[in-house]
C-alpha cells in the first residue's frame, strides 16, 4: 500500500452525501458557441486517392495498347519495385516503432504519434495501386522517393523533435501518390 | 506539484483492453469520417462534443474559452487519428480518452506559465470561497478552486467514473497514489463546502 493511501474505512455520512452530490452532476455540458465551424476550417484533407473507375487498374485495360510482351515487362517491373518498397521501408520502420514508442520525452512522442498516423493515412491511399501496372519510366522516380522517405523516418527516430521532418515525410509521400496517379493516367 | 503530472500518455490514445460492444452506434460514422467523410466526423462531433466538453471543462477549472479551444484541439486530433482507429474500443471512450488527454497535456504545458499550488500543502481559504452542497452550482464552483492535480483526479474518478488504474495510466502514477490524491482531493473540496462536510 501507499504510505499515503488512506486505510480503507467506511465512509462517513457526509463523505456519501459528497460522493453523491459529484456522481449526480451533469457530465454534458454546451459550449458557449458551436465549435464546429472553427474546427471545420482546421481539419486537413485526407490525402486519399478518389476512387479509381472500374477496371482502371485491369491488365487488360492497358493490353489494348500495350503489345503483351512488354506488359508483362511492366508488370514485373511494378512487382520488383513493391517488393524493394516493402524492404527499404517497411522493415526499418517496424523495428524503429518500439524504439520510437518508448521515447520518454512526452513532445517527441506526440510527433512521433503524428509520424506514424501520417504514415497509416498515406499507407491506405498506396495500397489503392497496389497491382497497378506503371510505366517503366517512372520506377526509378517511385523508388527514389521511397528511399527518400525511409531516410527521413531514420533521421525521425533520432530527432523526432525536428518537426520540419514530419513535413518532409507529407511532402514526400505526396510527390509518391502524384507519380503514381500519372503513371495510371499514361496507362488510361 | 502539477510538474510531477509528466508522464502523460501523449501520442493517440491506447484503446482499452475492454472488449467494444459488438453495435457501437458511432461505429459506422467513424469508419467514414476514416474514410475522409467530414459529415460524417460533423455527425460525431454533434454527438459527442457535450459530453468532451464537459470533462475538459472541469479538468481546466471551469475556463470556458481554454475548454473551448481544447474541445477543438481534441476533435482535431481525433480527425488525424482515426485512419489507425482499430475499432477495439467504443468510439465514445476512445474519444473520451483523447479529450482528457488534451486537458491533462494542457496542464502540464501551462506548469511553468503560472504560479503552481502545491496539491500537498494546505489550502488557504478566502472567507468568501465557503458555501454549502445544496445545489450544484456552489458544488461545481468549489471543484473549480481545487488544486489541478487533485481537481483532474477528482473529476476522473468521482464524476467520470474512470478507476484509479485508468487514472493512474493517464497521470503516470501508481493507483494508491491515485486514490490518496483523491482522498486529499475530497478532503480540499469539504474544506471548500463548509464545516458542515469538513472531516471530524
Amino acid at each position: 500500500m501507499h504510505p499515503d493511501e488512506p486505510k480503507p474505512t467506511a465512509p462517513a455520512a457526509d463523505e456519501i452525501a459528497l460522493r453523491q452530490a459529484l456522481s449526480a452532476l451533469a457530465v454534458e455540458r454546451r459550449p458557449g458557441v458551436d465549435l464546429w465551424p472553427a474546427i471545420a476550417a482546421r481539419l486537413e484533407p485526407r490525402q486519399v486517392v478518389t476512387a479509381l473507375p472500374a477496371g482502371a487498374l485491369s491488365p487488360t485495360r492497358g493490353a489494348t495498347r500495350r503489345p503483351p510482351r512488354r506488359r508483362a515487362l511492366l508488370q514485373s517491373l511494378a512487382a520488383c519495385a513493391a517488393l524493394l518498397a516493402v524492404l527499404v521501408l517497411a522493415l526499418p520502420w517496424q523495428q524503429s516503432k518500439t524504439s520510437l514508442q518508448a521515447q520518454s520525452d512526452p513532445y517527441d512522442r506526440l510527433l512521433i504519434g503524428e509520424a506514424l498516423a501520417l504514415d497509416r493515412e498515406y499507407a491506405a491511399a498506396f495500397a489503392q495501386f497496389e497491382g497497378a501496372a506503371l510505366p517503366a519510366p517512372l520506377q526509378p522516380g517511385l523508388i527514389a522517393l521511397e528511399q527518400e522517405s525511409a531516410r527521413v523516418r531514420a533521421l525521425l527516430v533520432n530527432q523526432p523533435q525536428q518537426t520540419r521532418l514530419l513535413h518532409e515525410l507529407r511532402e514526400l509521400h505526396e510527390r509518391r501518390l502524384r507519380l503514381l496517379k500519372r503513371g495510371l493516367e499514361l496507362f488510361a | 506539484m502539477l510538474s510531477t503530472l509528466p508522464s502523460l500518455d501523449l501520442t493517440m490514445p491506447a484503446e482499452p483492453v475492454a472488449a467494444a460492444p459488438t453495435t457501437d452506434p458511432l461505429a459506422e460514422l467513424a469508419r467514414r469520417a476514416a474514410a475522409g467523410e467530414v459529415a460524417a466526423f460533423e455527425a460525431l462531433y454533434r454527438s459527442e462534443h457535450r459530453r468532451l466538453y464537459g470533462v475538459i471543462w472541469r479538468i481546466v477549472g471551469g475556463v470556458d474559452a481554454r475548454a473551448e479551444e481544447l474541445t477543438q484541439e481534441a476533435f482535431i486530433r481525433a480527425w488525424r487519428a482515426l485512419p489507425g482507429f482499430r475499432f477495439e474500443s467504443a468510439v465514445s471512450t476512445w474519444l473520451h480518452r483523447l479529450a482528457v488527454n488534451t486537458a491533462l497535456m494542457d496542464l502540464r504545458a501551462r506548469r511553468d506559465a503560472e504560479d503552481l499550488e502545491s496539491d500537498d500543502g494546505p489550502l488557504e481559504l478566502q472567507p468568501g470561497q465557503r458555501c454549502q452542497i445544496d445545489n450544484q452550482i456552489d458544488l461545481q464552483a468549489a471543484i473549480q478552486q481545487l488544486p489541478k492535480r487533485a481537481r483532474a483526479v477528482l473529476v476522473l474518478h468521482d464524476i467520470e467514473g474512470l478507476t484509479h488504474e485508468e487514472i493512474g495510466s493517464a497521470l503516470s502514477i501508481a493507483a494508491g497514489s491515485c486514490k490518496a490524491h483523491l482522498h486529499r482531493a475530497r478532503q480540499h473540496l469539504r474544506r471548500l463546502l463548509g464545516d458542515s462536510h469538513a472531516p471530524r
